[in-house]
């Protein structure tokens, strides 16, 4: 009886060293867990698909009351494209899902980092939860994965300076140029017209996208009524005779513009004046040529 | 009755030691009046040994790929010879140092690819000082002296510490900080000066095809290669930070090779080298579907006057070798008489100049009792979902639409032949599209 236990033992050890060895790794990192009260902290959420090519991510990361996640930061982040860039849902957790065209192979990885601040005393385990990698191999076979869990003391000490985290952060760098695409599809927007646009950022992330569509070229941006929005956005104007001027603004206020010339050109005035000249004309030839026949 | 029985077993015994040394051919005999033995496969004399076995003789086969069974699988023979992807390797200047990484190698066949070795040298194509770094892709070579070029190649080894492929040699020059470092493939020096955050692309395509560069998944540059196949793109004025490069190219059919990603950081100021790019060959078959004992003609194209390798997936995988033409272009008529019925699918990977690249896509083919000739198809098989020939931002957007939304009825149907095919949008449905992206 004790050798066959010792036989299943000896063999559940050998599997479950043989499962951690397979697969990607989510690898949540912050600093020692001991935390002084009000201090803000950072959260490193990391991807290490160890031998496997991973081409698609999500999870959800969640945390107990007694810390509150202050800012996300996407920055630098080895995901290309987010379905769901990360943000703090109404259930109290951050959730995520994108993907790497071709395929991420390489070392860690960094997903993107959270700045919490710690609460009232106690202890708490940060965890992602739900999660899942695919593999590039044209099927989005599933990979093995899995997380480490972040475990801290926040302690009844109250921190000195508190705001030292964000201020020792200076992003001066905007994010990268993109290029937006207008497209339309029967599948959304009833077949309108919208147009597409993801940026990156080097620096701390990106906080968000504004569009301004104009018949005319804007020069005065400053004053210009931009409006926030998210990728894919419907255009207004359907003929895609105007200016479309997309900024992308990082967490540090940065901004990077691009422009997409419109499609279609835009009537001059000269033109205007032109196609009314032959519109009177056209019409006054039939009027005349009703009369004759009349007659 | 015992003597006689021990005398029994003692000629008994004799006979089993001594006959089989009549029959037993000696490893050195490769010549025959009936036969020629091309392109052996040599191993170091301590490669059948170790301290738990020693193996004295082999098991072969009398033909390709009869030796398999459910429960185990011989690949022996000269088509099975094992080999590696060559590595990729990326460097990166600093001050007295260099950072090198390099794609880990794959091995198939039997080697798994264990350990990396740094080469060092300060002439070009060595000698080199060699460094096991283990088994690791990065590595930082320091107390290097600034302003010096330095040439680098990564070696792979085996279990045995053999050395059984090399990467193309990249070289980089050290600058002091403040100044900027300057890294340069196998075709060029290395040189100091400037200050732009750059990286360079080095590698081989097919002869004049158009090689294309993704960041972070979007269009770069597009740039045609010459007609030795060999691609050099600059990218300049770059920020700082972590990106994700990957590199494809179209052959002159609109055939696409497999992306290869990089993902790299970028030091101000330096510039970054990927050389030794050996993209994978592109591949085609010019049946859907093939009668069983009719020829299948699979084909494709790579660097010129390369060697071939396709491996046909059925019950059991079976290897055929090609020879590439002078533009790159590869064909062999394949025998499905052994083949099963049923579905089946191809890939193939080129070697050249030392260099073995990665696996091409897999496509498939199935035999059965009738033949249909393939539809020649320019456009990726899935996640083209605007059938724009494109997978790009805009597939992007509309499949994220209906994300965990209950799809429409047109969008069902696209869901059905162009993504998963299960009935709604999740994670899987973006991977496929993540291996389609054409950017």
């Amino acid at each position: 009886m004790l050798r066959l236990v010792t036989k299943l033992l000896v063999l559940l050890i050998f599997f479950s060293s043989a499962k951690t060895a397979l697969g990607a790794r989510f690898v949540v990192e912050g600093p020692p867990p001991a935390i002084e009260r009000e201090a803000l902290f950072e959260l490193l959420l990391s991807l290490e698909p160890e031998k496997d090519n991973i081409n698609a991510l999500e999870g959800t990361l969640s945390f107990p009351a007694n810390v509150t996640p202050v800012v996300v930061r996407d920055g630098g982040s080895a995901v290309s494209f987010w379905i769901i860039r990360p943000r703090v849902t109404e259930k109290g957790e951050i959730e995520f899902a994108g993907i790497i065209p071709g395929g991420y192979t390489g070392g860690r990885g960094k997903v993107f980092s959270v700045i919490f601040k710690a609460g009232s005393a106690g202890n708490g385990e940060i965890k992602l939860k739900n999660f899942s990698t695919l593999r590039s191999d044209g099927r989005g076979s599933e990979v093995r994965s899995r997380a480490n869990v972040y475990s801290y003391v926040i302690e009844s000490r109250l921190a000195v300076n508190p705001e030292a985290l964000l201020s020792a952060m200076v992003d001066l760098t905007p994010p990268e140029g993109f290029t937006p695409i207008v497209g339309s599809d029967p599948a959304i927007f009833e077949g309108r017209y919208f147009v597409a646009f993801e940026a990156k950022d080097k620096g701390l992330g990106l906080a968000g996208y504004e569009i301004l569509e104009s018949r005319k070229k804007v020069r005065d941006f400053v004053s210009a009524h931009w409006e926030k929005v998210q990728s894919p956005y419907p255009l207004k104007d359907q003929e895609l005779r105007s200016h479309i001027y997309v900024k992308a603004i990082d967490l540090s206020g940065n901004e990077k513009l691009t422009v997409v010339s419109p499609l279609r050109r835009p009537l001059s005035p000269v033109g205007v004046i032109l196609w009314c000249i032959i519109f009177v004309i056209i019409l006054g030839t039939l009027i005349r040529r009703r009369r004759v026949h009349f007659r | 009755m015992h003597r006689i029985s021990a005398r029994v077993f003692l000629v008994f015994l004799f006979i089993l030691l001594f006959l089989p040394a009549f029959f037993v051919a000696e490893a050195e005999r490769y010549q025959s009046s009936s036969f020629n033995v091309r392109d052996p496969v040599l191993f170091s004399g301590t490669y059948s040994t170790s301290t738990n076995y020693r193996l004295n003789g082999v098991i072969s086969q009398i033909a390709v790929g009869t030796s398999s069974i459910t429960d185990f699988k011989v690949n022996s023979g000269f088509l099975f010879y094992p080999f590696v992807t060559t590595p990729t390797v990326t460097a990166t200047a600093g001050s007295a140092q260099v950072s090198l990484s390099w794609t880990a190698s794959e091995g198939f066949l039997g080697w798994v690819p264990t350990t990396y070795t740094t080469g060092r040298s300060t002439a070009a194509g060595g000698p080199y000082t060699l460094t096991n770094v283990g088994n690791v892709t990065s590595a930082t070579v320091s107390g290097l002296t600034n302003g010096t070029t330095y040439y680098f190649v990564i070696r792979v080894n085996d279990a045995f510490g053999n050395g059984v492929a090399t990467s193309s040699e990249v070289s980089s020059t050290p600058a002091a900080s403040g100044g900027s470092g300057s890294s340069s493939g196998s075709s060029s020096g290395g040189g100091g000066g400037g200050n732009p955050t750059q990286v360079i692309f080095r590698g081989r395509a097919y002869p004049g095809s158009i090689v294309t560069l993704l960041q972070d998944g979007q269009v770069s540059v597009k740039q045609p290669a010459g007609p030795d196949a060999k691609f050099d793109i600059t990218l300049s004025n770059l920020t700082g930070g972590s990106y994700n490069f990957g590199v494809y190219s179209e052959d002159k059919n609109g055939r696409r090779s497999i992306a290869q990603t990089f993902p790299i950081t970028l030091s101000v100021g330096a510039t970054t080298v990927v050389g030794g790019i050996f993209l994978s060959p592109t591949i085609g078959v010019d049946k859907e579907e093939v009668r069983r004992g009719d020829d299948i003609a699979i084909f494709g194209q790579s660097v010129a006057d390369a060697q071939i390798t396709i491996s046909v997936n059925s019950f059991e995988e079976r290897f055929v070798i090609a020879k590439s033409d002078r533009d790159g272009v590869y064909l062999y008529n394949f025998d499905t008489a052994p083949l099963e019925l049923g579905s089946h699918t191809t890939k193939s990977k080129a070697a050249s100049s030392g260099e073995v690249s990665p696996f091409s896509h897999l496509i498939g083919f199935k035999v059965g009792t009738r033949t249909i000739p393939s539809t020649v198809k320019r456009c990726p098989d899935k996640a083209d979902v605007n059938s724009d020939c494109r997978v790009n931002l805009i597939d992007f957007s509309i499949t994220a639409y209906w994300y965990r939304r209950t799809l429409s009825t047109g969008f069902r149907e696209i869901e059905k032949t162009k993504l998963s095919g299960d009935g709604k949008v999740n994670l899987t449905d973006f991977s496929i599209m993540a291996y389609y992206w054409t950017g």
